[in-house]
């Protein structure tokens, strides 16, 4: 702040007169420093959902702190967030429009960027139809955000091409709920960890990913020494600290180990048979279709999986299994996993044998019993998820491919009947393959770095920006210079989320509301309003009806009201949590129908998920505490026998080693964010390779040496460490640089699970060379 | 009724010089600089600032000062001392006895700091240390860097923009001096987070072999608890209970390398 001496002095005499005359205390006031404001909201990284409190003083964001009074996260925040006042305020911040102009970036103005970029959508609409235009979200947009986005391209403009980078993290947790379940979230919460005597930790680095679940985690086992944890995981991550049992099984074998203790837990009786009787069915798929079979065909099933036989097909010991189901069994038992289970070609299979688990011995609905998927994002389950916001489904549950669904969202939105495409648009490798045959023609990617986070990323970083003529046109709305932006011809500066107010939704249900505290720098505008001008100039091109969006919202608090409308009679019904309420509640749990419903801790259990109270899954003939599987066919939760397949490209005599990616605590995804604080990019500023010093030494590769990293797809390089982590035979890296040495993902694969489409990020063969 | 006659000061201070001050003057400015030096005595600051930092034992002890190539290169970063301060016999000791009958003048608005000074490393000698007890411990261990590279206790962040790698890596000692009877320099350098409340960030964990060791096996507080080996206690007041359990590393991040990157400053 500058001030001239002639403002001081008239400051200092008006502050005297004042003083004189009202007793000292205001003047005190005046030439003080302006005291610090702290503002609730919540964090920016990851789908914990810390409450945090935003320290603002001559409006700027000078400080971030834990929020002592979040009734989950208690006060604690990790490294990550602690930076956010300086990662928000990096000098790097896009602040101004750019169109690129003869290869090259230049500044341009709001409306010049604006028009160029309506006007290509437009034009491809009109000339290639619908389908030739894409939008790529993600679950770090503002649930509005998704919303509105998904709103224009699905009602306004007619196509499913709507994706976000969930899809390449949650979607396999998805597909397990939906298809165990009936629907998709999970039905426990936070409040369960401090019920919890058994945390079964599966391939989730939880201590570096989600730090303060861990510390929770860690807090209840320290506080009580009957609480166990079993770790399912082919890396020593740091939570093997703190494994009672640890079970490191093949990458890409863990199949087996589920089966094998499903298998322990039936023949020592430790199984829950009542609870099967009333809530269970099994379905096995024969010729592509799930066909139901009884509990005995399961059994049956399970011999193939003994733990002798399991130790031969996953490399865990068989005793170590017998330990770890046993474990299980006495629980109470809380499940974690994240990326481990999700990005693997058969994701949806590995979330569906964690939920065996928990279904035959009858633990969940009840206090410390849940299967519990993390997410890595702040708002991939309120912003995607639950809005629909991915090429097959629609806001709170519903589907693209049932007519009453389309005809809800249509009649909801105002969109001509018939809008709604039946057919699901492409998913998000399918829509970036699509771009490098140029069959999309114009993509709009938004607060995401898919240049750096697609796994094959050479391929589509060639989609995206190769020159070529009839390249595709892709506008990137972002807050920081990325690998994405630099392939991109228009890119819009965006407001970072302290810099707008919009909801999140975090891992646990719960929504909360993260006000606007400062302004955003130079141009920046947020998603929100960049979103209804181009809706807007949609409109006036003719390409999307008159009025469909433009005057209908000002501002996400119009568009929040529709959002709880068009959860009404849903199994999500969120009416009850208002904006007013938002602001003034450290978030509410959905389903929430009414004002004064105070949020829901455990769904499918009556008494406390108000679903089953009333609407359209009400039952009055259940007894408080009791389940009903509302959601699943016939209110019974699928116990799958999925075979034990492993990895899309297992090793083998010429790519030997497999490759494993993930993140570090102190950086988050692509580095995007975290690389502008100065304290977390010293605290790992370059790329790492852990490999196991028993490969190390076979290869000749010392500590700190380079290493090569090549795959069918691509190479990378990067600094060995190493670390008895990965287990033999398997390297580490995470792929938070930008770098292009360090660009971990040109070497992943970008083979995908068939039911959830997400690609197998964690496991894909290469050979490691000194460099 | 409370009065703050501080105010009244200030307001005849204001009515009086309000008509002298040029109407584009602002703080720091050079016409508002000047104008403040030609209302003060030239040697005056000079006086008082080296009253201020010499201690009044090595006032006495002149010949104790080690002869060192960085003492004698000072002046290039700081202002001429005036000779006569640095002996027993000068008027200054007396001057500073008067000035504590007299009340206490009112402080002046730091001169803000020039480029100079924030390049200090770059573009002048490696500054010497100040005998303090932290100082004279961290060097008998060569252990500088537990403050100075993590910023924690307010010591100044070591800024080697521009040395050589090898440089980054060597002993402190090799360029810079130990400076016996030396008081820390009153003068403030701008924080590198300024801007930022104070005391936003956990500080940061140095990268020594100790820490690098008590960071594997996460055990901080068994120095950090009861400030083993001069290890700084813990201060989480104000922080939830539940913090204390936590894990370190959930809030302070540790030094790996040293920047690499001055792009991204």
């Amino acid at each position: 702040m500058r001030s001239t001496r002639r403002e001081f002095m008239k400051t200092a005499a008006v502050s005297a007169v004042v003083a004189a005359t009202s007793g000292g205390a205001v003047a005190e006031t005046v030439l003080r420093p302006e005291p610090i404001r702290w503002v609730k909201s919540v964090c920016r990284f990851c789908g914990t959902g810390c409450g945090v409190m935003l320290g603002v003083r001559d409006g700027r964001f000078v400080a971030l702190r834990g929020d002592a009074k979040h009734p989950t996260t208690k006060g604690l925040v990790c490294a990550k967030s602690l930076f956010l006042p300086k990662i928000v305020q990096a000098k790097d911040r896009l602040k101004v429009p750019q169109i690129r102009k003869n290869g090259v970036l230049k500044d341009a103005s709001w409306d010049e960027a604006m028009e160029l970029v309506a006007s290509k959508f437009a034009e491809s609409i009109q000339k290639h139809g619908p389908d030739s235009v894409a939008f790529y979200g993600s679950g770090q947009a503002m649930s509005e955000e998704s919303y509105l986005a998904n709103r224009l391209f699905k009602g306004g403009i007619g196509t499913n091409n709507v994706e976000g980078n969930p899809r390449l993290c949650m979607a396999s947790a998805v597909g397990g709920y939906v298809t165990t379940f009936g629907k998709d979230e999970p039905m426990g919460s936070y409040d369960d960890i401090d019920h919890a005597k058994v945390f079964f930790l599966v391939g989730s680095n939880t201590a570096e990913c989600h730090p303060v679940i861990f510390d929770r985690i860690l807090a209840t086992k320290q506080a009580r020494k009957d609480v166990l944890v079993i770790v399912l995981d082919p890396r020593r991550s740091p939570i093997a600290e703190i494994a009672d049992v640890m079970l490191d099984p093949k990458p890409g074998f863990d199949l087996p180990v589920f089966h094998s203790m499903a298998h322990v837990i039936i023949k020592e009786n430790l199984h829950d048979p009542d609870f099967i009787a009333k809530h269970c069915q099994f379905k096995i798929v024969k010729d592509g279709k799930p066909v139901n079979v009884s509990f005995d065909d399961y059994v049956k099933f399970l011999e193939g999986f003994t733990p002798r036989k399991a130790e031969l097909q996953s490399g865990v010991p068989a005793d170590q299994i017998v330990e770890a189901a046993r474990l299980f069994a006495k629980g109470p038992t809380m499940s974690f996993w994240t990326m481990g289970l999700n990005q693997r070609s058969r994701g949806v299979w590995a979330n569906n044998l964690m939920h065996n688990l928990h279904l035959i011995t009858g633990q969940i609905g009840k206090p410390g019993m849940t299967p519990f998927s993390l997410t890595g994002q702040p708002n991939a389950c309120g912003g995607v998820r639950d809005t629909g916001s991915l090429c097959h489904i629609l806001p709170y549950g519903r589907s693209v491919k049932k007519a009453k669904h389309r005809e809800e969202m249509e009649k909801l939105w105002g969109a001509k009947p018939g809008t709604i495409p039946p057919k699901p648009g492409l998913n998000t490798i399918e829509m970036f393959r699509a771009l490098a045959r140029d069959e999309i023609k114009a993509m709009l990617i938004l607060t995401t770095n898919p240049g750096q986070s697609l796994p094959n990323a050479s391929v589509y970083r060639d989609a995206m920006g190769k020159p070529r003529p009839g390249k595709p046109f892709i506008c990137v709305i972002d807050a920081y210079p990325t690998r994405t932006t630099e392939l991109a011809d228009v890119v819009l500066p965006a407001a970072m989320w302290s810099e707008k107010t919009g909801v999140f939704g975090m891992s646990e249900r719960r929504y909360q509301l993260h006000p606007k505290i400062i302004d955003a720098p130079g141009e920046s505008r947020s998603d929100f309003d960049v979103l209804l001008d181009f809706a807007t100039r949609l409109e006036e091109k003719g390409v999307v009806p008159k009025g469909y969006i433009g005057g209908k919202f000002k501002t996400t608090d119009d568009i929040w009201e529709e959002m709880r409308e068009a959860s009404r009679d849903t199994a999500y019904d969120f009416r009850g949590i208002t904006r007013e309420r938002l602001r003034n509640e450290r978030g509410v749990r959905w389903p929430a129908p009414t004002p004064n419903h105070p949020g829901t801790s455990r769904r499918f259990v009556k008494g406390e998920d108000p679903i089953l109270d009333a609407g359209p899954y009400a039952d009055n003939t259940l007894k408080p505490g009791e389940i009903k599987f509302y959601a699943a066919p016939k209110f019974r939760a699928t116990v799958w026998l999925r075979p034990p397949l492993g990895p899309s490209e297992p090793p083998d005599d010429e790519y030997p080693f497999v490759l494993s990616t993930g993140r570090v605590l102190e950086h988050w995804h692509t580095g995007t964010m975290t690389m502008r604080a100065r304290e977390l990019r010293r605290s790992y500023p370059e790329c790492f390779c852990e490999i196991n010093p028993k490969d190390a030494k076979r290869l000749g590769i010392k500590n700190g040496s380079r290493v090569k990293i090549t795959s069918r797809r691509g190479t990378a390089w990067a600094k060995a460490r190493l670390i008895a982590g990965p287990r033999e035979g398997m390297i580490f890296v995470p792929f938070c640089w930008e770098d292009d040495p360090s660009l971990i993902n040109r070497v992943t694969i970008d083979a995908y699970d068939p039911g959830s489409k997400q690609p197998e990020f964690k496991i894909c063969a290469v050979k490691l060379e000194k460099a | 009724m409370k009065w703050c006659p501080e105010f009244i000061v200030w307001a005849l201070l204001a009515l009086w010089l309000t008509p002298s001050c040029g109407s584009d003057g602002c703080w720091g400015s050079d016409k508002s600089k000047a104008s403040a030096e030609a209302e003060k005595p030239a040697a005056q600051p000079a006086v008082s600032e080296e009253a201020e930092s010499v201690p009044a034992e090595v006032v006495s002890k002149p010949s104790e000062k080690p002869p060192t190539a960085v003492s004698a290169a000072k002046p290039r970063q700081e202002k001429p001392r005036k000779p006569a301060a640095r002996t027993a016999d000068t008027p200054r000791v007396q001057d500073k006895s008067k000035a504590k009958r007299k009340p206490a003048p009112k402080p002046k608005p730091a001169a803000k700091p020039t480029p100079q000074d924030e390049e200090f490393a770059l573009n002048a000698f490696p500054p010497t240390l100040s005998d303090t007890k932290q100082h004279r411990k961290a060097w008998r261990r060569n252990d500088c860097l537990r403050c100075h590279e993590t910023g924690v206790g307010a010591a100044p962040e070591v800024r080697h923009k521009g040395m050589p790698d090898l440089l980054k890596v060597a002993k402190c000692r090799s360029c810079h001096v130990f400076e016996p009877g030396k008081k820390p320099t009153e003068r403030k350098r701008p924080p590198i987070d300024a801007g930022f409340a104070e005391f936003a960030f956990p500080p940061m964990i140095p990268a020594s072999a100790e820490h690098r060791k008590a960071w594997r096996k996460d055990d901080c507080l068994l120095c950090h608890e009861d400030g083993l080996m001069g290890a700084p206690k813990v201060r989480h007041k104000g922080l939830p209970p539940l913090t204390l359990k936590a894990k370190c590393r959930t809030c302070h991040v540790q030094v790996r390398v040293l920047d690499s990157d001055p792009k991204r400053h």
